[in-house]
């Protein structure tokens, strides 16, 4: 109830401001400095965003398991507040830091929207993953960069281009994108990040890659003929902590797969593949896959 | 009958020198010494906490003195391996338990653990010394009924019936006859004295029955303080004064009008 | 042998022979047959029996077995039906053990983690006795059941504690906390097998020195029997079977506490009948809770704790019932 009648008093009071910009949002509609200077991401989508658009963040999450920034965001990393996990960020250290812009997810953050607002404009995003180039969209215009995203867009559409041109060279080989969990096997769907990245830029998918949804996870090895395809690109989430694909390859199933056997599998970085899900993960992603095209041979 | 027994029959069938037996912390005996005659049906008689259980288990094995040694036909009873100690002498504790489903058969046979091989199934021989242990104890007809079925008479002979099984020449049994009725007493009692006398075993026991005790026994040992305070036969040692020094009791000792030895009539504290 | 005793060793065998035709996919009798063949030619079907239906059913089977007879071994020793080796530390030492090797920096192969679970067991039961010994004065079965269940609730704070500090050990380890069959790492059915088998054959092997000791220790004394050491060494069987099966299948607690019981009901309790029956039974329904779980659509994450607990429960339930009828 306090919770409720400080919002009621925030709103009218940060709205109020002649200097801003109303950004309508997944929760409704939030007012914006006009330059932000103090943003916050909780997510590692919104961190690879504002990173993407030449800015810096005063505070981000970083993902559970790794409990550190991902590895490729690094080196353009300022020093950065560590939030804890993204689907609990620390909203003590976050309303110290007074930020003057909060972005996140109404998927993973949809509930503390009134404690976020609270501390600072908060502008949330309907899902992560698939929309990855919708919420670019939208932080770019909280953060007042469109002309940023723009170039951005058209340097992928571009990248996109050439990919699709080249998977068309090499008679469209199949590419399954495996990621091995400590307990269980994920097939990325084309509602996921990666999925809808690939379709985006015309790469194939095996078969039983092609359905709708986020994901499709495996615990037995039975259904092994779903991670095949002309080429596999296999992600590994902690190899430390254990990897089931690892046990997967000791037994006889592996070798029911084609790929591995004509020399296709190819292990990727789990931190801009599967972390990332944002602009600059998506161009490291076309990257990689032009390298495994250029090297693959249509027999 | 017991062949083996004759063979190597020495006259004492155990002794035990200078016995000091602590239990949390307290000495239960101290410096005890005893020889046991083979043959004899010897009583540890004395009040309620004097050391005759505590001295019957250190005999039986049960307990380790803390100094002194038990010795079984001149050799340390803490020489012999469980099992050859188990051979040679049988202990019947105090109330025994035993889970009710038990049959009087596996009950006995239970008595020839000592000699049997840990895995193999009972051999003949096991099997002809139960048949006649039941036998003799007229168990026959209750052989294959659980424990829990039986009378607490009836029970405590099959209990025997586990110690005779053992087939040892000592048999030492912890007030065998508490619990009973006072025909069922005299019905064990008998029986303990027929195994004495007919198969020659040496019998030590506890009991609580100053009576029993004259009727039955061939040697009596007051117990008092950890010490024996008398040691000798029922009519050496049938007196007044020396059962009020262990029971702290007035009585009067008589000869039993019909047969021969004493009896003894309690009158007041 | 009585005929249910028959008709339910039957229902093993068969069904010990038979569950790996059950699952996604079923196989017929004779795809059974040719595909379990070593000389079969490599194929999906193939490599599913043999590399996860069979190694599946063994498991069901060397694990239903030890742990109903270490169930049984223990009601038994403590004279206290109410035992069973989940209630004195052996699965929480087992978890414990696991979520230690978790957050230690050593690689979690399936070996190790099948050895931190076993020695986790293995120390936490050595503890439990000491601290039986230092309470008690001696070991007693009751003092192993009470400083067991004490210390057990100790491990299962620490094990909590732990998890909470480490959040991504609870992933790895709610898989094994829930008990199950699923996938079975061909490195820890061969330890698995040895010390069951063993465990077995120990078990056996003892059964008529616990016999003598349920006489009472100085009844055990007098008939040649050392009760110390042949409490330890029945305590070291059933520790030994139940290390050996949580390590692999997980605590399930359910088997240990029932299993003797429903053996005692069918075949008495005498005690080589019903330690051959609670083994027997253990491995029939851990088997049969195993084979019905392949047949759901939850085939890889349903326990088979889960069905053993929804059918058991209610069938246990009616038992106590009968027998209270019966006796009053």
């Amino acid at each position: 109830m306090a919770r409720l009648l400080l919002l009621l008093l925030l709103i009218p009071l940060a709205a109020a401001g002649a200097d801003c910009r109303p950004v309508p949002h997944a929760m409704g509609v939030s007012c914006i400095a006009d330059q932000p200077q103090r943003i916050a991401v909780l997510d590692s989508g919104e961190l690879d965003v504002v990173l993407t658009l030449g800015l810096q963040p005063v505070a981000a999450t970083t993902p559970s398991h790794a409990g550190q920034f991902p590895v490729y965001l690094r080196d353009q990393l300022a020093p950065t507040v560590d939030l804890g996990v993204p689907q609990e960020p620390d909203m003590e250290r976050l309303a110290a830091l007074k930020p003057d812009l909060i972005l996140g997810s109404k998927l993973r953050h949809g509930r503390y929207y009134p404690i976020l607002s609270s501390i600072a404009p908060t502008v949330l995003s309907e899902r992560i993953g698939a929309s990855w180039a919708e919420n670019l969209q939208l932080f770019a215009w909280a953060l007042n960069q469109q002309d940023r995203a723009r170039r951005w867009q058209q340097q992928f559409e571009q990248r996109c281009a050439d990919i699709r041109q080249l998977a068309q060279q090499k008679q469209q080989p199949t590419v399954s994108v495996v990621r091995s969990m400590q307990s269980h096997i994920r097939l990325y769907l084309q509602d996921s990040f990666v999925g809808n990245l690939l379709q985006r830029c015309g790469i194939s998918r095996p078969l039983a890659q092609q359905a709708t949804g986020f994901a499709v996870r495996l615990r037995s090895p039975v259904a092994i003929k779903q991670l095949d395809g002309d080429i596999l690109l296999l992600s590994e989430y902690a190899v430390e902590r254990g990897s089931l694909i690892r046990r997967w390859q000791h037994s006889g199933f592996w070798s029911l797969l084609q790929a591995p056997a004509s020399g296709q599998l190819y292990s990727i970085e789990d931190s801009w593949w599967m972390l990332g899900i944002g602009p600059t993960a998506a161009l490291r992603i076309l990257d990689d896959i032009e390298q495994v095209l250029i090297s693959y041979d249509v027999d | 009958m017991n062949t083996r027994f004759q063979e190597h029959s020495p006259l004492n069938a155990l002794s035990a020198q200078n016995l000091t037996v602590s239990y949390k912390g307290t000495t239960v005996l101290d410096q005890l010494s005893l020889t046991l005659n083979a043959g004899e049906i010897c009583v540890l008689l004395g009040a309620n906490g004097c050391g005759k259980s505590t001295l019957l288990k250190t005999l039986a094995g049960v307990l380790t003195p803390k100094s002194g040694s038990v010795l079984l036909q001149n050799q340390a009873l803490d020489q012999y391996s469980a099992r050859q100690r188990a051979r040679q002498l049988a202990f019947l504790p105090q109330n025994p338990a035993a889970p009710d489903s038990l049959t009087v058969r596996e009950l006995i046979l239970l008595g020839r653990y000592p000699f049997r091989h840990p895995l193999l199934p009972a051999g003949k021989q096991d099997k002809a010394i139960v048949e006649e242990v039941l036998a003799q104890l007229e168990l026959g007809s209750m052989a294959d009924k659980p424990l829990g079925t039986l009378s607490g008479g009836q029970r405590q002979r099959a209990w025997l019936g586990m110690t005779l099984a053992q087939q040892s020449e000592i048999l030492m049994l912890d007030e065998p006859t508490s619990f009973l009725d006072l025909a069922h007493q005299y019905d064990l009692m008998q029986l303990i004295r027929q195994q004495n006398r007919q198969q020659g075993k040496t019998v030590i026991m506890v009991l609580h029955d100053l009576n029993q005790a004259f009727e039955f026994a061939d040697r009596l040992i007051f117990l008092r303080d950890g010490q024996i305070i008398a040691d000798g036969s029922p009519q050496q040692t049938a007196s007044s004064p020396l059962i009020h020094t262990v029971f702290g009791l007035q009585t009067l000792v008589m000869q039993h009008p019909e047969q021969n030895h004493p009896v003894c009539l309690p009158l007041s504290r | 042998m009585t005929w249910t005793n028959r008709l339910l060793c039957m229902a093993a065998c068969l069904l010990a022979l038979l569950s790996p035709a059950l699952g996604d996919p079923v196989f017929s009798l004779l795809q059974l047959w040719q595909f379990s063949l070593p000389s079969a030619p490599p194929s999906l079907e193939a490599l599913i029996l043999q590399e996860l239906r069979w190694p599946r059913t063994l498991v069901a089977v060397l694990g239903g077995a030890a742990l109903g007879c270490a169930g049984c071994l223990l009601q038994r020793l403590t004279a206290n039906q109410l035992a069973s080796p989940g209630l004195i530390g052996i699965n929480q030492g087992a978890a414990l053990g696991l979520v230690l090797l978790i957050m230690s920096p050593l690689p979690l192969s399936p070996l190790l983690s099948f050895s931190a679970a076993f020695t986790g067991a293995l120390l936490a039961m050595v503890l439990v006795f000491m601290l039986t010994r230092l309470s008690f004065g001696f070991l007693s079965p009751e003092g192993l059941l009470l400083c067991g269940a004490l210390l057990g609730s100790l491990y299962g704070a620490l094990t909590l504690a732990l998890l909470l500090i480490n959040q991504h050990a609870l992933e790895q380890i709610r898989f094994w906390l829930a008990g199950s069959l699923s996938y079975v790492e061909p490195s820890q059915l061969g330890p698995m097998a040895i010390l069951v088998i063993s465990g077995l054959l120990f078990a056996f092997a003892l059964q008529r020195r616990l016999q003598v000791l349920e006489l009472g220790s100085d009844a055990a004394h007098g008939l040649g029997i050392n009760p110390l050491h042949a409490l330890i060494q029945i305590m070291l069987v059933i520790l030994v079977l139940t290390a050996a099966a949580v390590a692999v299948i997980g605590p399930i607690l359910f088997l240990g506490l029932i299993v003797p019981h429903l053996s005692r009901s069918l075949w008495g309790d005498q005690l080589w009948r019903q330690l051959s029956g609670s083994a027997v039974l253990g491995a029939l329904l851990l088997l049969a809770a195993d084979s019905f779980i392949r047949l759901t659509p939850q085939a890889d994450q349903l326990p088979p704790s889960v069905p053993l607990a929804v059918l058991g429960v209610p069938c246990f339930i009616w038992l106590i019932m009968r027998r209270y009828a019966r006796e009053s």
